[in-house]
């Protein structure tokens, strides 16, 4: 198990350092740069002055040099170069917790009713309850998301005004975009659920339970959730990471200071120093989360050692 | 309605009389000055208003003194010589006062003494000598001139590479200090004592005193930005001002929030407990934030907004005319482009009303000059002065594709327009005029053009690379004055690259912006318009405005053309 | 072991005869083969008619792209028509789904838009499952230390966030439906990869390839007739689930502007364009959302279908 786990940490680290190799370059070869995006009435001498400030006129290899030393002697990103004097940093500090609340509470929000539906239409197999989830699950899937957040933000907060339309701060402000990126999720874990319950009540202990006279809602808590609340695991740790940038456009069109809507922004700045340091953070993030999950999943299932997981796309 | 009408009366009484007390301690604004925030406002919203907010039980939280603004950026820094964009100048203003402060009156800016109390000019208008008032910073220390001298050397100091040290290039040996070539101390300005400050400039400059209050030329203490170092001016308590009100909160992309300053100058006049600004990008989102009451005002930039906020009868409009204009410029590299009947052709071609009542559905005026028409030079309204030269170049050559083929004979090349394809660049946000161009130019001239999407940083760098042929974009003027906009089109000049170049509009401008006689300055500034948009350098289409609409109980924001938006004599109406 | 040359009527009426112990000949040989793999695919057939879910999501993905494909030609308009004072008008007679705010008939551009939607969907998933497939069979086929060294560059390549990359790399390679499709397949293959490769490795241990091993088999025809019939099913079904996570993923990339460019348009193009008027014009908004609701829901329904279908041992 040692072994494994070691294993598994170096091609995490391998992993990582890759992706950032990738990303310095790829964020250089990005046509147009920082200075395009401030302003248009910039003497050439300030331009100059401006590279210099950041080393942008150094050689390539000696910037890519550079930003290795800094970030394993120092552990500093650099500073951002849209917001002058931020610290990338403190920034990812600053964004992180909002996109992180964010996602927990949508993949809260996804697993329990996701496991609820499953639940549910598991049991009602090949009934009407059972179509209608399977109804809802797949069509959470199959809208895209701007348009579930501006649907919500149009017909709950605008028109209705249950919601604020926009911003960030007191619970009320979470619960739209939190549904808006929830569900997903909802879907995805009720066609879980459901698959998996199916699976274990076709077990030869879930019939003999039964044939004991074991009731239902108690078969239920008693033996499916449990041995089918399992493969959701493996589902949640990517999920997780997912969660950070993947709710670009949530937090969007809610106006929430996260780190999604951060990095689209960041992208079209080009601020290169941003953009380096959250995709560093992201991979980071998302990888050590696999990680973490296939460790335990090792832990809880010997009979798995190394999880098939799968990407999750958007 | 008696009732209404006395309250209405009682309102106006009491609003008024807050004002003027304000006003008491300032010499130079006029009492006129609280009626109305421009001529412009739509009245006839605020009585039915009125009538409703009386039994309305939100009147009693509105009461408070608590103003809500839309925001659509986070700004960049509040360290100004290092930043340009004007969501950090409009939030720097709120805290930061620099020698005036540029205030509408009736619809017009003027500049009003701020830090400085007095001032003295020389008769070369060269010399200006400015007595500072005894003001002090929130955290207690004194506002010194040697505070604006840091300022400025700093926006000048090649090391800081501010991108905004073209807006004071007036200044003596400013260029050559941020070029590097002269020494800080060359730099036109000293404090001569901690009260008397000393600023000499390379011409006369008729706008002065409101380039004075812009952000380049704001005090700054040189000891915090030590002490904060690279990170001064990113958080709300790394940054210490001397104006109105105080920045007690900054959630990065998310919102400001401000309180009044009791330390400063003029306290009395500022009425405004709190004030927040919500950073919301989406115009949807802000605008049903402000009809859910959440926010005080809203510009609205789309007429279908424009139409829904005017018809539910409860807001008060303002359009402001921007001293901005849109315009499609060509790389004159480009052989085709090369041959001034061919751009003439592509500008007559253009049908301005159109654009106007189409694409932007009367929210932009149809431009038939360069020059804004809410720019004066000297005084006088440019527009009147200039007439437009456009529409007489329309009225001179009626068929644009005559004119185009005769170009295309002239440059040797094949006279069908249809063989031509034109790559126009635009940006990947919106390309609806992008495509409305396709389609005009084809139909009129029968060119083909085919759109060339980018990012707006790339638009930016082919530009400046030349390396376009056609594209389009807008520009706003800094200051009130036509330099600003016809800068631009000198020989060198690489904000715009066109590759157009022309010794007599450089001579025409070179004059004129060294000169103080008006009656040269005006025959000059009307002359070079003239060859810019007879020769067709670039074809101006339209003059931005901007729409904002108020709830009936806000008054008094101040929305000057080249400054930031004021907000210290706002006050919500009881 | 158990499959005798000849149709049994009935375990009943088994009986032994001398001429059974023949020879076979190279005729009835191929016929072993053969024919448990036809009936596999009509199997699979007669499996999908009687899911009603999937026939409905077949015809409607047959509505859709006939429609792609006719859709433009039944109107007097082409995508591109630029008609001023036509603009913003509402669904009628004359614009089937309205126009835009160029004037624009919106029941032309869903189709010319569907027809990039759908290729981008479908080259993707293509592009998807043959790096996959080559990738994933290469590896398996070898094993060892290149299976090894191939699985752990895969590993890596999946850790990287995947929106992450499709934006940097659209922006690197510019712009125009190919480099849409390099950004989103860079990476999109790796889990088809697993896939194949877990496939394969799966069947390799099977009895059943254990005994036509045993009979002498060779391993082509054991690749040919049993490792590529049946990985097939399980690619064809991550194929389905494929086309929409291109969809959607083009949709996404518009949104933030970095899809296709005009005058060339898409679903997500359109629908996101509409979305800052949704308050005005809820039609321009509501139809290209409804096509790629309707295209995605008929692919979610039809790769359940088919899972169900193809790989009765997936089913779940």
């Amino acid at each position: 198990m040692l072994k494994y786990i070691l294993k598994r940490v170096g091609y995490t680290l391998l992993a990582l350092f890759i992706i950032t190799t990738a990303t310095f370059f790829l964020v250089r070869l990005i046509p147009g740069n920082p200075i395009e995006a401030m302003t248009e009435k910039l003497p050439d001498s300030i331009r100059q002055q401006f590279f210099e400030q950041y080393g942008f006129d150094k050689p390539l290899t000696e910037q890519y040099k550079l930003f290795w030393e800094n970030l394993l002697t120092k552990g500093d990103l650099g500073e951002s170069l849209k917001y002058r004097g931020r610290k990338v940093t403190d920034t990812i500090a600053q964004y992180a917790p909002v996109s992180g609340r964010l996602g927990l509470q949508a993949i809260a929000i996804g697993v329990v009713s996701g496991i609820i539906l499953g639940i549910l239409s598991a049991l009602n197999r090949g009934k009407l309850v059972d179509y209608l989830v399977m109804f809802i699950a797949i069509f959470g899937i199959s809208i895209p998301n701007f348009v579930i957040a501006s649907l919500l933000q149009y017909f709950l907060s605008i028109k209705l005004g249950w919601f604020p339309t926009t911003g960030w701060g007191t619970f009320s402000y979470t619960v739209l975009p939190s549904l808006a990126l929830s569900l997903n999720s909802t879907a995805k874990y009720a066609r879980y659920m459901r698959a998996n319950c199916l699976d274990v009540l076709n077990q030869d202990y879930i019939i003999t339970a039964k044939a004991k006279g074991m009731g239902k809602t108690h078969l239920i808590f008693k033996h499916v959730l449990r041995n089918s609340i399992l493969p959701i695991i493996t589902l949640l740790g990517p999920q997780i990471a997912l969660m950070f940038g993947g709710a670009f456009v949530v937090e969007k069109i809610f106006s929430i200071p996260g780190l999604g809507s951060y990095f689209v922004s960041s992208v079209s700045d080009r601020d290169y120093t941003m953009i380096m340091g959250q995709t560093i953070f992201m991979a980071a993030l998302y990888i050590f989360a696999v990680l973490v999950v296939d460790i335990l999943y090792g832990f809880i299932d010997p009979r798995i050692r190394l999880a098939d997981t799968k990407e999750g796309g958007n | 309605m008696k009732k209404n009408l006395s309250f209405l009366l009682a309102l106006t009484l009491v609003c008024t009389s807050l004002v003027m007390g304000g006003c008491g301690s300032q010499e130079e604004k006029k009492p006129e000055a609280d009626q109305q925030t421009t001529p412009q406002t739509t009245q006839a919203a605020q009585t039915t208003q009125a009538a409703q907010t009386t039994d309305k039980e939100d009147t009693s939280t509105k009461r408070e003194q608590v103003l809500n603004v839309p925001f659509d950026n986070e700004p960049d820094s509040l360290d100004l010589a290092r930043v340009s964009d004007s969501s950090s100048a409009t939030v720097a203003s709120q805290i930061i006062e620099g020698l005036t402060s540029v205030v509408t009156v009736n619809g017009a800016d003027k500049a009003e003494p701020c830090m400085a109390e007095s001032w003295d000019v020389s008769d070369d208008q060269l010399t200006w000598t400015f007595h500072l008032r005894d003001a002090q910073w929130a955290d207690g220390v004194p506002v010194k001139a040697q505070d604006f001298v840091y300022g400025i050397t700093r926006v000048l100091n090649p090391e800081t590479a501010s991108p905004i040290s073209a807006n004071i290039k007036f200044i003596k040996n400013a260029m050559d200090v941020v070029e590097g070539t002269k020494p800080l101390t060359e730099a036109g300005i000293k404090a001569i004592d901690d009260k008397t400050l000393e600023i000499q400039l390379d011409y006369p400059v008729p706008y002065f005193l409101e380039a004075c209050a812009g952000t380049a030329m704001f005090p700054v203490r040189q000891d915090l930005v030590e002490k904060y170092g690279t990170s001064y001016g990113t958080e709300a308590d790394k940054i210490v001002g001397n104006g109105p009100f105080v920045l007690d909160e900054w959630i990065h992309t998310s919102s400001l929030s401000f309180s009044k300053n009791p330390t400063y100058w003029n306290a009395d006049a500022v009425k405004l407990e709190k004030l927040n600004f919500k950073i919301i990008s989406e115009a949807t989102a802000r605008v049903g934030e402000f009809e859910n009451g959440g926010l005080d005002y809203v510009s609205a930039d789309t007429a279908e907004w424009i139409e829904q906020l005017e018809s539910s009868g409860k807001y008060v409009k303002e359009t402001i005319n921007l001293p901005r204009t849109q315009y499609i410029f060509f790389n004159q590299e480009v052989e085709l482009f090369s041959n001034a009947k061919v751009r003439q052709a592509f500008s007559i071609a253009l049908d301005r009303e159109e654009i106007q009542r189409d694409i932007s559905q009367n929210l932009e005026k149809a431009a038939y000059g360069w020059i804004p028409p809410s720019m004066a030079l000297d005084g006088t309204n440019f527009r009147e002065l200039a007439g437009e030269p456009v529409q007489e170049l329309i009225a001179a050559n009626p068929d644009p594709k005559a004119l185009l083929i005769e170009g295309l004979k002239e440059l040797g090349m094949d006279e069908d327009p249809s063989k031509i394809t034109i790559q126009l660049m635009c940006r990947n946000t919106t390309t609806v005029f992008a495509e409305y161009l396709q389609h005009n130019y084809n139909a009129k001239l029968g060119v083909n053009i085919e759109l060339d999407p980018v990012e707006w940083p790339v638009f930016q760098e082919r530009n400046r690379n030349l390396d376009y042929e056609m594209g389009y974009k807008s520009y706003g003027a800094d200051f009130n004055d036509p330099s600003s906009m016809m800068d631009l089109w000198i020989t060198g000049t690489k904000t715009v690259p066109t590759a157009w170049s022309s010794p007599t509009y450089d001579e025409l401008l070179t004059t004129a912006e060294k000169s103080i006689d008006k009656e040269l300055r005006a025959k000059n500034f009307v002359e070079a318009e003239r060859i810019v948009l007879e020769e067709a350098t670039i074809i101006p289409y339209a003059y931005s405005t901007s729409n904002i609409f108020y709830q009936p109980y806000v008054k008094n924001i101040m929305n000057p053309q080249f400054t930031a938006t004021l907000f210290k004599y706002a006050y919500i109406e009881e | 072991m158990n499959q005798p040359s000849y149709q049994v009527k009935s375990p009943l009426d088994f009986e032994l005869k001398t001429e059974d112990f023949a020879f076979a000949g190279a005729r009835e040989k191929q016929n072993q083969i053969l024919r448990p793999s036809v009936s596999y695919w009509q199997d699979a057939w007669r499996r999908l008619k009687k899911n009603k879910a999937a026939i409905l999501a077949i015809i409607v993905l047959a509505v859709v792209v006939i429609m792609c494909i006719i859709g433009p030609s039944l109107t007097p308009y082409s995508h591109e028509d630029v008609v001023m004072s036509d603009k913003n008008s509402p669904p009628s007679a004359v614009h089937y789904f309205g126009t835009d705010k160029l004037g624009r008939d919106i029941f032309t551009r869903i189709w010319v838009g569907g027809r990039v939607s759908l290729t981008l969907g479908i080259v993707g998933a293509l592009i998807d499952i043959t790096v996959g497939l080559l990738y994933g069979g290469i590896s398996s086929y070898f094993g060892g230390n290149i299976d090894n060294i191939m699985m752990r560059i895969v590993e890596i390549l999946a850790s990287i966030p995947y929106l992450v990359l499709v934006v940097l790399v659209s922006l690197v390679v510019g712009k125009g439906m190919g480099s849409l499709l390099i950004a989103m397949t860079l990476t999109g293959w790796c889990h088809m990869a697993r896939l194949v490769r877990g496939q394969i490795l799966q069947i390799k241990d099977q009895e059943y390839i254990l005994a036509a091993r045993a009979l002498g088999t060779s391993p082509w025809k054991i690749i040919w007739k049993h490792l590529i019939p049946n990985t097939l099913g399980v690619m064809i079904v991550s194929v389905t689930f494929d086309i929409p996570s291109f969809i959607f993923g083009e949709a996404f990339l518009s949104f933030i502007g970095l899809g296709v460019q005009a005058p060339m348009t898409s679903w997500g193009a359109l629908a996101a364009g509409a979305q800052q008027e949704m308050n005005f014009y809820p039609y321009q908004m509501f139809f290209p959302a409804l096509l790629i609701s309707l295209t995605m829901l008929s692919f979610q329904m039809l790769g359940d279908g088919l899972r169900d279908a193809l790989d009765p041992k997936l089913r779940q």
